[in-house]
């Protein structure tokens, strides 16, 4: 199938799944739309987006195809430090906030990529010692959440993801942020993508890679703490959706697949939150599960399926 | 004849404290492709990445085009030399057209992208080289021959006077060693670039080189002209540890 065809029903999927999450259950009531379901919908559409890219940037900066903000520890990271601001009372949906979220983020993906430099630079180890940090940083914030009786709820919900607590002022900053880093990565296209191809090589072709990484690493903590500040800890669709654009889209130009991924990664959160009210309704079942559990079974046929076609050639 | 690298009491030692390197003095000079040649793990490889600015924390002075190497950036060196690994995997796709054109990245200003003439460089190339018909191929998808082939090309559109090769033949058949070392001849006859290439095979360097420079113990212990190699058996059976009437047997 042509490309542009696949990026037009891409398109029209979305728009009707955002269609279907606005108006499920019993239609548009514009009191409910505006204080409710938008927020929502907003919340979702900017999960699903900056999860994927960060998920995205990940896989090309470390060179394999693994990686995930969630795996990495970067998602925790935000988490820890929404749950510390909260626990010390002075958490608000505020600029201040939303730079030590992102601070707390990056720290802890810069530490697994530091821990990772010190034995030898192959990029599996990014990933080892992402999840070590990762379960690290998880077991503090169950911790927190344990001693703190009053909160533990609201923080039990954040860490499976849920969307019940997004409001408009913490949708405006999210929103800057991935306006902010989608920019930038369009700027590093190139280097990305050079950089994907092969470090050494990067470096004999003017990319210095150790800085492209970092500034890389910036932007999935932004996009990642966009994303958790707004809904908690989703994990998979950073791992999952880059992976079935790459397949759907095998071989066009990264700035496409980006967006494409983008795209496919908000509708798959508005596709679990469509799921969820459809067939789940009163109850309030988080997007991320539903996510993971319709997304893995679709991705385990997916690789399978790939496999299949490898050998057969 | 222009002298393109002047290399003077470089040493290098890895951050385990692996000395590799223990002062190698050389030049080389444009238009001429020069093998490097040594046993394992003799330091040829980190020689190369050390003139491609792979390694940055030498000791000593490296000229290139008389331009000091450690005041370069990323961006200077890449217009000076290009460098083709011996093997690169990608787990991601890309078309080889695309690999080509990276070629024209260090070219490209901090918002640029590539222009008309930088995709013109890749065709020319790809015609040059006769791989045309691999452009839309995957990367990923092409035999080891075809992959070298791939990156001889992405360093040509680069137009660096210097490139580096290693071990550019080590996996390949002889049809396609031969192929390799073809292109080697004629773009430096052609380009006039100067090509450093590591090299094992000393028989196939003697025939296509013009210099063999043979590196052992992190010094250079023998630097002759290719097609009087025939002469120095002594100092190579000294240089691979194997007797002479081996080496004889090998190169002859």
């Amino acid at each position: 199938m042509n490309n542009r065809i696949k990026i037009i029903i891409s398109v029209a999927v979305f728009i009707s799944l955002s269609y279907l999450s606005l108006s499920l259950p019993f239609g548009c009531d514009s009191d409910i739309l505006i204080n409710l379901r938008i927020p929502k919908f907003l919340g979702i559409f900017i999960s699903g987006f900056s999860l994927a890219t960060a998920g995205m940037v990940l896989q090309l900066v470390t060179k394999n195809p693994l990686a995930d903000p969630f795996v990495i520890g970067t998602s925790a990271g935000s988490m820890l430090a929404i749950i510390l601001l909260e626990i010390l009372g002075i958490y608000s949906y505020g600029f201040v906030s939303f730079f030590f979220i992102t601070i707390s983020a990056l720290f802890f993906t810069y530490l697994a990529y530091r821990i990772s430099r010190f034995s030898n630079s192959a990029s599996i180890n990014m990933l080892l010692s992402g999840v070590a940090v990762n379960s690290f940083v998880l077991s503090i914030i169950v911790l927190f959440v344990i001693f703190s009786k009053e909160q533990s709820l609201y923080f039990f919900h954040l860490s499976f993801g849920s969307f019940s607590y997004s409001n408009y002022t913490s949708i405006i900053y999210s929103f800057l942020t991935i306006i902010v880093s989608s920019v930038f990565l369009l700027i590093m296209m190139n280097r990305i993508s050079i950089l994907s191809f092969d470090e050494e090589k990067a470096s004999t072709l003017g990319v210095n890679v150790e800085r492209i990484k970092f500034i890389l690493f910036i932007i999935v903590s932004l996009l990642v703490s966009a994303s958790v500040s707004l809904s908690g800890i989703i994990g998979f669709i950073g791992l999952m959706i880059p992976h079935i654009t790459r397949y759907f889209f095998r071989g066009m130009s990264l700035k496409s697949l980006f967006l494409m991924n983008s795209v496919y990664g908000a509708s798959f959160l508005l596709l679990a939150d469509v799921i969820s009210k459809k067939f789940f309704y009163p109850l309030e079942i988080p997007p991320g599960v539903i996510s993971s559990i319709f997304g893995a079974i679709f991705f385990i046929y997916l690789v399978m399926g790939s496999n299949g076609r490898k050998r057969t050639n | 004849m222009n002298k393109i690298v002047e290399i003077r009491d470089l040493k290098f030692s890895y951050p385990n404290g692996n000395n590799v390197l223990n002062g190698i003095d050389m030049n080389f000079y444009g238009s001429e492709i020069c093998g490097i040649c040594g046993p394992n793990g003799c330091g040829k490889t980190t020689l190369l990445k050390i003139i491609a600015g792979i390694f940055k924390k030498y000791y000593g002075d490296i000229r290139i085009n008389n331009c000091e190497l450690s005041s370069l950036g990323y961006k200077e060196i890449s217009r000076l030399v290009s460098y083709v690994p011996g093997d690169i995997n990608t787990p991601f796709d890309f078309t080889v057209y695309d690999v080509i054109l990276m070629g024209r990245a260090p070219y490209l200003g901090f918002m640029d992208s590539y222009s008309n003439s930088d995709r013109k460089a890749v065709v020319d190339v790809s015609d040059m080289l006769g791989i045309g018909y691999l452009s839309e191929r995957y990367f990923s998808s092409l035999s080891n021959g075809e992959k070298q082939i791939v990156l001889i090309a992405q360093s040509l559109v680069q137009k660096t006077p210097l490139i580096l090769m290693d071990e550019p033949t080590s996996h390949l058949d002889i049809n396609h060693r031969l192929k390799i070392f073809d292109t080697l001849k004629k773009v430096s006859e052609k380009e006039g670039v100067s090509i450093l290439v590591v090299i094992h095979d000393i028989k196939l360097a003697a025939d296509y080189c013009n210099r063999l420079v043979f590196i052992k113990n992190g010094v250079i212990s023998l630097d002759s002209r290719a097609d009087n190699i025939i002469n120095s058996i002594e100092k190579l059976s000294d240089i691979y540890s194997i007797s002479p009437a081996s080496v004889k047997r090998y190169i002859v």
